[in-house]
């Protein structure tokens, strides 16, 4: 049917108006898309092919790619991207975390919450008076940057108790439409050593270095290893079992020990060994420096025993006929892989005592092939409800991606703990030998320079990722999530009699799988193409190309090197990998949403 | 609605025309010269000292005497908002650059842009080829002889390789010279480091300053004074005769690779690392990375490092003559500072690094007369005289160094300094021109590997060393990594770019004769060598016969 005269004015009318946009759209993202595209299989080079010359483009085929896959900065990047990925489970768990904490209401005087957000700020507030006291009355010098972030709590928690969640929303969201350039500048200034992150944490250090230095190290460091354990044993007891007596009284001790703890020990951080504070502080040392010293060894531990969950875990997946064989395989490389490659790319420190001392930190090797070991007959047995071997490939991926997520963390914290702690007796060597004082101690344990040190770069601007990350639109999203909840969920979880706990793993967990699913998806593309602003900005891709992202990589490629073939070539690698994963994640993470 | 969208489009179409209406361009009169330049409050003073010299001595001024309607004087734009570096590649590459830009010679992007085939060729220029820049008087003869490879570029022709000129100095800087406070040495009862044509020997340089760091940092539990900021490392292993690349700068130099599964380190790198490596961890002379940019001091220009010098915290700082536009401003608070001047330390060959801010013309510029006699204004003795001047820089032209203006503060600012009986600020500048004369020699450019790729390998082979990044790192492996991530990236250029394979081949030939000559202890012709420190190596080492 022909269109009427009318209809064919108000459609070029219409087509009018969208024109600009469509045509900026075709000139400023189709084409280019397209060219970079026919670039990344060309030899498009800016010094041969611009307004002043003008060559003849040749086809490259492969090259490009063949080129990049075997340059170890491409890898160098990609493997700096990947680094930073690390914290996005972190950076989700923070925002949900958040969103649960803000969704109540926290004006003073509506509900509990406000009443001890109220009273725990003017607790702090008096605190900090006394503090201030002790300082006038005993000279001691002020740590006046912990003073200052305690007062900015305080006045935040008052304020929020008359405000209410619209204030902490609002100062969570704070970073996320604060420009991005100023908020690195911000931090690169917080990580100067000057800085206060650096500030805070000197005078601890240093007390710490003291202690330990002092400290008949065997039997307090034994004593204290007893405290933190039965802390935890009475923690992890009182959660288990906290609905007969026992376990409550357990858990409101250790709750009581922590928090007390924690309060008295906020007091000390500002004041110092002054007074009562003295045994605080002196306890706080030795329990850092316990924790240092040990921390190879504690972090060790506890990345072969989250080795040891994950791998019983696929066994029991593997039993319970979720995942086939294909997904057993790789949750179980995945799982182990931390290991092998803290193996192979030579991460553990040795002692350099030569001997004995040589190989003392390669023993958490051995119960990590021995726990290999004792979960293989569980994974490789034949299942009671057999499935076929590509079912649940993509659980076994993605539980195997958690697992390994988390021993990364754990063996790198172990190994920062060992090198932190090595680079404390050469500070303290290089003191003692520069100003000629006996009295500098053996151990000096100092800040870590974030930026300037390349083993420090990477996870200071995660640490700056996370501040950033959580409170951002993730946060929001979360809240959203939060508010779509069915409240007759959660009376129905109530008439069963469900616990905190039980309510959020069978009701809102499950509820905000959407939620989740959208984050994720979108926290691993923006994790994937990030890091170019921050390295810009703070650090120009270094100290040695540590925090050059694949993004960065591309820049510098393109717009300094003039190879816009090659970084077209990589920004499409890039595109390509960001797609499987989108698609992997829709795949499979879509299964969890819809069920 | 359709209509109210309609209206909005020709208001919009409207105001884009009005804007265009008022750009530079079609508002003046008369042809209008971006230059693209940094932010300086010198820049709107030097461009009024333009127009006076084009109205008296410029190559205009007849045009312009004969008819002024229609050859009427040019006027120059500052454009601060562009002097990044990729911003003038990726503006260049689009024909939007301005038509003067200000390049900073120290990490070749003149190479690279003239490779790119944005900058005009001031040897062979236009349809003609005529040498402009000796025709106009602003060649290479008009400034310092180690600037040649500043802002001169090698290019492969029929006849073989040819040196062409693409930019002209602005102003030029020895960077690695230490500044000295006298008052710090004084206040320590130390003797001043030997001034620059004495030099400053390695076993100097680390008896001073231990004597130096022991005694003002004496108890204090953390370091807080260091006898430099820092010490320029390029200059510590040129020093002991070595360059980053070989004599025809087709190859890394600082590791050998003749038998390819047994790369052997060259030993004076080495030794240059492990010495700037023992001076920052176990003497504690300069400080680490962390330690420099930590310490918080007031803000001033350049960064805090000046105050910390002003302070004593340093009792040396590294840098060019243009700390002056500072130390200036510490003198009219009061706060001067009784300055002196030596060199970097040396392992027995003293060299400096001389750089220069340089004009070039770009070469989409519509307006390339007025740009080049922009350019030509820089080699005028006006020029020169102001940037003897301002004080703050070498001028261009070494000539104006042996001026009588150079050497006597009159016409001059800063006049406090002279009333100092040694030190003044007049024999600090002196000392500058002498070093940049006799002593320095520009950072080595090869055509085969883009200049800020070679920068960042250097200076993360450097930094990793001196972090001690890595446990099992020696400064053998560090040389060794450094000289294979350049020869592959010099292999990558070659790849990618087949018409400088021939030249490579050509000159990698001439490497191997350089060395079988050097081999049977014969000269070496100079005009083989194209690196500039060897150049200027060899003569001195009596291995080549000056030209």
């Amino acid at each position: 049917m022909a269109m009427s005269r009318r209809t064919w004015k108000n459609l070029v009318a219409g087509i009018g108006f969208l024109s600009p946009n469509i045509l900026g759209f075709l000139a400023f993202t189709v084409i280019p898309l397209v060219l970079s595209l026919i670039l990344a299989f060309t030899n498009w080079d800016l010094t041969r092919h611009n307004i002043f010359k003008n060559e003849p483009l040749e086809f490259t085929g492969l090259a490009h790619f063949i080129y990049m896959f075997g340059h170890p900065r491409f890898w160098q990047s990609f493997w700096n991207t990947l680094f930073f990925m690390m914290g996005i489970p972190f950076g989700i768990a923070g925002s949900l975390g958040l969103a649960m904490l803000l969704s109540r209401d926290l004006r003073g005087g509506s509900r509990n919450n406000g009443f001890i957000i109220f009273y725990t700020s003017v607790l702090i507030t008096m605190g900090m008076v006394i503090c201030l006291v002790i300082f006038y009355m005993v000279g001691v010098p002020v740590a006046s940057m912990v003073i200052m972030f305690a007062a900015v709590a305080c006045a935040v928690m008052i304020l929020g108790t008359a405000a209410g969640t619209t204030l902490y929303r609002t100062l969570f969201y704070l970073p996320a439409f604060t420009s991005g350039v100023a908020i690195f500048l911000l931090w690169a200034k917080m990580y100067t050593r000057t800085g206060p992150m650096s500030a805070a944490l000197r005078p601890p250090l240093r007390g710490m270095s003291e202690a330990i230095d002092t400290a008949p190290h065997p039997a307090l460091q034994f004593i204290v290893w007893l405290a933190i354990g039965g802390f935890l044993f009475a923690l992890i007891y009182g959660i288990r079992n906290r609905g007969d007596g026992p376990g409550r009284m357990m858990l409101t001790l250790a709750a009581l020990v922590g928090i007390g703890w924690a309060v008295l020990s906020l007091f000390s951080f500002a004041t110092g060994a002054v007074g009562i504070m003295t045994p605080v502080v002196a306890t706080n040392e030795l329990l850092v420096a316990t924790i240092v010293r040990g921390g190879y060894w504690f972090f060790m531990v506890l990345g072969l025993l989250v080795l040891h969950w994950g791998l019983g875990r696929i066994a029991w997946l593997k039993r319970e006929g979720d995942i086939g064989a294909a997904g057993v395989g790789v949750a179980g490389f995945l799982a182990f892989l931390p290991w092998l490659v803290a193996v192979i790319a030579g991460w553990i420190p040795s002692f350099d005592h030569g001997g004995v001392g040589e190989i003392l930190t390669w023993l958490p090797m051995i119960p990590a092939a021995l726990i290999l070991l004792c979960h293989l007959p569980g994974m490789v047995q034949p299942s009671a409800f057999p499935c076929a071997p590509s079912e649940g490939t993509g659980t076994g991926i993605m539980f195997g991606s958690v697992v390994l997520i988390f021993q990364f963390t754990l063996i790198g914290l172990a190994i920062a703990c060992f090198n932190w702690w090595d680079e404390a007796v050469t500070v303290a060597a290089a003191a003692a030998a520069h100003t000629g004082d006996g009295d500098v101690p053996r151990f000096m344990v100092t800040p870590p320079d974030w930026l300037d040190q390349a083993a420090w770069a990477k996870p200071s601007l995660m640490i700056m990722g996370l501040w950033a990350g959580i409170g951002s639109n993730n946060m929001l999203l979360y809240l959203a999530g939060l508010s779509n909840v069915p409240q007759d969920l959660y009376e129905a979880a109530d008439i069963d009699g469900a616990s905190k706990g039980q309510r959020f793993w069978h009701v809102t967990w499950p509820q905000l799988a959407p939620t989740t699913f959208f984050i994720v998806v979108m926290s691993v593309i923006g994790g994937l193409q990030g890091g170019f602003e921050m390295a810009r900005t703070m650090t120009g891709g270094g100290p040695d190309g540590a925090t050059t992202t694949l993004a960065y990589y591309i820049y510098t490629q393109g717009f300094e090197m003039g190879r816009l073939g090659y970084a077209s070539a990589v920004a499409w690698t890039l595109f390509a990998f960001v797609f499987t994963v989108t698609m992997f994640n829709w795949k499979f993470g879509n299964k969890y949403v819809n069920e | 609605m359709k209509y109210l969208f309609l209206t909005g489009l020709v208001l919009l179409s409207l105001a884009s025309a009005a804007l265009y209406t008022t750009q530079p361009r079609q508002v003046y009169p008369y042809p209008v010269v971006y230059w693209v330049t940094d932010k300086n409050p010198e820049r709107p003073r030097q461009i009024a000292l333009f127009h006076d010299w084009e109205k008296q001595t410029g190559w205009l001024r007849r045009r312009h005497a004969e008819n002024p309607e229609e050859y009427p004087l040019s006027v120059i734009l500052v454009d601060a908002a562009s002097r990044d570096p990729q911003k003038q590649l990726v503006q260049g590459v689009s024909g939007v650059s301005g038509d003067v830009m200000d390049v900073f010679s120290t990490l070749g992007d003149h190479v690279f842009y003239h490779t790119v085939g944005m900058l005009t060729d001031l040897t062979r220029y236009g349809p003609d080829g005529v040498d402009v820049a000796r025709q106009r008087g602003f060649s290479l003869e008009q400034t310092y002889p180690t600037l040649g490879q500043e802002i001169a570029v090698q290019v492969w022709t029929e006849d073989g390789v040819e040196w062409r000129q693409v930019m002209f100095p602005a102003n030029v800087t020895v960077n690695s010279l230490q500044w000295v406070n006298r008052e710090t040495f004084r206040k320590f009862d130390l003797p001043l480091p030997p001034n620059v044509r004495e030099g400053f020997t390695f076993e100097q340089f680390e008896e001073l300053g231990r004597r130096f760091v022991v005694k003002a940092n004496e108890g204090l539990s953390e370091r807080q004074f260091f006898f430099t900021n820092s010490v320029s490392f390029p200059a510590l292993y040129r020093s002991l005769g070595l360059d980053l690349f070989n004599e025809t700068m087709t190859a890394a130099h600082v590791a050998d690779f003749s038998d390819p599964r047994n790369p052997v380190a060259e030993p004076r790198f080495v030794r240059a690392l492990e010495t700037k490596h023992r001076w920052m961890h176990e003497l504690n002379l300069i400080p680490t990375s962390a330690e420099a940019r930590s310490f918080t001091a007031a803000s001033v220009k350049f960064g805090p490092q000046l105050d910390l010098f002003r302070r004593g915290n340093y009792a040396m700082i590294e840098g060019g003559l243009y700390f002056i536009i500072q130390f200036r401003d510490f003198q009219e608070l009061g706060q001067g500072i009784e300055l002196a001047v030596t060199s970097s330390p040396h392992g027995g060959f003293p060299v400096e690094s001389i750089a220069t801010r340089a004009a070039a013309i770009y070469k989409g510029t519509p307006n390339p007369k007025e740009a080049l006699a922009f350019v030509e204004f820089m080699a005028s003795e006006e020029y020169n005289r102001d940037i003897v001047r301002a004080a703050d820089a070498l001028p261009p032209n070494p000539r104006y160094t042996r001026t009588s203006e150079f050497r006597t503060p009159e016409g001059r600012r800063g006049l406090e300094w002279d009333e100092l009986e040694d030190g003044t600020v007049w024999s600090v500048s002196e000392d500058h021109a002498w070093v940049a004369e006799n002593q320095s020699i520009g950072t080595s450019f090869s055509l085969f590997i883009h200049g800020r790729e070679v920068n960042r390998l250097h200076s993360g082979a450097e930094s990793r060393y001196m972090a001690n990044a890595l446990p099992r790192m020696t400064a053998e492996s560090i040389a060794i990594d450094l000289a294979r991530e350049i020869n592959a990236s010099i292999q990558r250029t070659l790849d990618d770019q087949p018409a400088l394979r021939e030249l490579h081949a050509q000159l990698t030939q001439t490497q191997r004769r350089i060395e079988e000559l050097r081999a049977r202890g014969e000269k070496v012709p100079l005009e083989w060598i194209a690196n500039p420190f060897y150049r200027r190596y060899y003569v001195a080492m009596g291995w080549s016969d000056p030209e």
